[in-house]
């Protein structure tokens, strides 16, 4: 193509991009009669996106694959779904695996949880208000309204940048651009999502708790930017859905909490949770988590397990440790950091042998526990009581993973 | 910038500073110090699927990924990689996705989460980008027990994982590149010709043991993924007869060297002239 003609075709694409831009259709939602789900181009190609990024998320196994957990989140999910919907879009609920306190909704109508956020709730009405306010960006067709107005790309490449210093959770990017909503979508869904709580008899203190609950979230524990995080205009939401609460729906009487039911599925969550934490290095993290859990349940031998790998692992690699501090932080990572945490090698060791033993104080048989003393005192260069650990661990346990890893320390301590 | 295309210019330019710094020689190869030593004894690898993402670059922003692109790369990977490795003389154990699912449980996931935990050492290893051929052969990262279940059950004594990021561009993002280069051009006397597509790939050489990472490299260009494999692959220290065979001609060539240099040295009379 000549020059002269790539200068032509520029010029045309930028004037069509320009007025493209500026002539958008109204979006109906999914509650009007004639609302042409799936017409529109952009729309087909936001559907056939969303299909693909759902067929990738599967076949890299991140949809957890937990009946009890599933059918219990797709049992609120459904009672929240507002009736008037015609059925255009099958809007269903997933659980994934994802330390990341954060969910979702797909242009597709796929909504899923992340376990981070799962874990950090305490009732069903609080789950309720979560999932009300992504069925809200499904019914409302936000994704649609957002491609329009074009903010995903942008947010797209910075979550991209988020993703390439922040977290190791691959996806990311694609979900930018399917699944991140205006400052006014986000309110919308908010509201929506008590409509929806009330409809189904949820208790409105749900919303203010959660609420309460994001602003202890550490920017870094989420996306940035995320309604799940402690960004800071989650805060005027949070002021938005008061005000609500304090109007229309003063009279509204008490309505259900749940949070039995909700606990006996959280705790098939958390420890998903710490082990996915740990898996990406985010040691500090994970202590904060195990020790907020060892509150609720301080009789739980894996969380004083899950608390000792997480110092066990700072201790071992302090470069990594050092690096989530910096993240968390946002500071600079340098040779200073580093070293500190070298020199915290022992107090770390120290602290997650005591975590160990106290996970063994609740279960005398509990494997996991000997297989972390076994390796903190192989770090120690402590090669007897090591070998006594390791193959208490492999003699004791019923289901080892992790054989041929344990086997190897074995082998390097009796050559 | 799109992530795929930063990731190609980094790579460019990593390139670019490694023909300016050519006195020393810098690599993106990164390799565990008992690998180096011949300490590891790996005699087969399983080779993962590779993961492929390939974008069609567009002047809105709106980014299209190429289902079909990527489905043609995996496959001439699939094909590729086995030979490659065994050029270094090693053993190969081929695999495939549903293979996997059959005899690992959770198998997805747990490759899933192997490369997880291989993304946050890649931080530690690549935060210096291009370091001295010495250095690079000192770096003792490991993933953990992660990848051993994989590894087990493939009955390999290591696994290789490779990821690819391609793209190629729309004619109006070339048009729009090519006018802000002849607009630059006019201004600095200086044009660059953008690319129209390229990629840039990571491997890594997971020990099935321990965990720990025995080596990685990186590298990119407006060439095949296969070709670009070809490269970083010929860097993987071999093994068996072919290490012997390489270990020959490294001393024969040495050997060629140092008797020329005497040639050299006894042509030149004792008081400095030739």
């Amino acid at each position: 193509m000549s020059g002269v003609r790539h200068i032509h075709l520029f010029v045309c694409l930028t004037l069509f991009g320009l007025m493209s831009g500026c002539v958008t259709a109204p979006v109906a939602p999914l509650t009007e009669r004639n609302h042409g789900y799936g017409q529109s181009e952009d729309e087909q190609k936001l559907i056939r996106r969303a299909n693909q990024f759902e067929t990738e998320l599967l076949a890299k196994g991140l949809v957890l694959d937990d009946d009890t957990v599933t059918t219990y989140v797709q049992r609120v999910g459904q009672e929240l779904v507002p009736t008037v919907t015609d059925g255009a879009v099958a809007i269903r609920f997933h659980v994934l695996r994802d330390p990341l306190v954060n969910a979702f909704a797909l242009p597709n109508g796929g909504i899923y949880l992340n376990v981070g956020l799962l874990a950090r709730l305490e009732n069903e009405a609080q789950l309720a208000h979560v999932i009300g306010h992504e069925i809200a960006h499904v019914v409302q067709r936000h994704g649609l309204q957002q491609h329009h107005s074009r903010k995903a790309t942008i947010i797209a490449a910075h979550i991209a940048d988020v993703a390439l210093f922040g977290t190791s959770i691959a996806y990311l990017p694609a979900l930018g651009a399917l699944a991140s909503y205006s400052q006014e979508a986000e309110s919308e869904s908010d509201r929506l999502a008590i409509g929806y709580m009330v409809s189904a008899g949820y208790s409105l203190q749900g919303a203010e708790q959660l609420f309460k609950l994001l602003q202890e979230v550490n920017q870094r524990e989420s996306i940035w930017g995320s309604v799940y995080s402690s960004h800071p205009d989650n805060a005027q939401r949070a002021s938005e859905t008061r005000s609500i609460l304090a109007g229309r729906y003063s009279n509204v009487g008490s309505g259900r909490i749940n949070a039995r039911d909700y606990q006996q599925i959280r705790e098939r969550i958390v420890l998903e949770n710490l082990r996915l934490k740990l898996n990406i290095h985010q040691y500090a993290l994970a202590v904060k988590a195990a020790e907020h859990d060892l509150a609720l349940a301080p009789a739980s031998p894996w969380l004083h397990y899950y608390r000792g790998e997480a110092y066990r692992l700072m201790a071992e690699d302090p470069s990594g440790a050092a690096r989530e501090y910096a993240w968390i932080q946002d500071e600079k990572l340098n040779d200073e950091l580093v070293e500190r945490y070298r020199q915290l090698r022992t107090v770390h060791l120290d602290k997650a042998r005591q975590s160990y033993r106290q996970g063994l104080s609740q279960d005398r048989n509990f494997a996991m526990a000997h297989r972390g003393l076994g390796l903190v005192a192989y770090a120690e260069g402590d090669g007897q009581t090591a070998s006594n650990e390791l193959n208490q661990y492999l003699n004791l346990g019923r289901e080892i993973h992790d054989r041929r890893y344990i086997n190897n320390i074995l082998g390097r301590i009796h050559p | 910038m799109n992530r795929q295309y930063r990731r190609y210019m980094q790579w460019c330019a990593a390139l670019l500073a490694l023909l300016l710094a050519s006195g020393c020689a810098m690599t993106t190869m990164r390799e565990h110090p008992d690998f180096a030593a011949q300490k590891r004894q790996v005699k087969n690898i399983a080779v993962l699927p590779t993961d492929v993402e390939y974008l069609l670059l567009v002047l809105t922003g709106d980014n299209e990924r190429l289902t079909d692109e990527e489905r043609n790369v995996k496959t001439t990977m699939a094909e590729a990689l086995p030979g490659l490795l065994e050029q270094r003389g090693y053993q190969v154990r081929k695999t495939s996705a549903e293979e996997l699912a059959t005899i690992v449980k959770d198998a997805n996931f747990t490759i899933e989460q192997a490369k997880s935990a291989y993304n946050e050492v890649s931080k530690q290893l690549y935060e210096r980008g291009m370091v001295e051929e010495e250095e690079a052969k000192k770096f003792r990262v490991s993933i953990g027990p992660v990848g051993a279940a994989v590894a087990e059950a493939l009955k390999a004594d290591a696994f290789l994982f490779t990821r690819y990021s391609g793209f190629k561009k729309s004619e109006g993002l070339i048009a729009k590149e090519i006018v802000s280069s002849a607009m630059l051009g006019a201004l600095t006397g200086v044009v660059v010709v953008p690319a129209p597509a390229g990629g840039s790939m990571e491997m890594a050489l997971i020990d099935g043991y321990s965990g720990d990472v025995l080596w990685t490299n990186r590298g990119g260009g407006q060439v095949a993924a296969t070709a670009i494999a070809t490269n970083l692959l010929v860097k993987l220290p071999a093994t068996g007869t072919v290490a012997q065979m390489e270990k020959a001609n490294a001393q024969a060539k040495a050997a060629v060297a140092a008797e020329n240099e005497k040639r050299a040295a006894a042509s030149t009379s004792s008081d400095g002239t030739p």
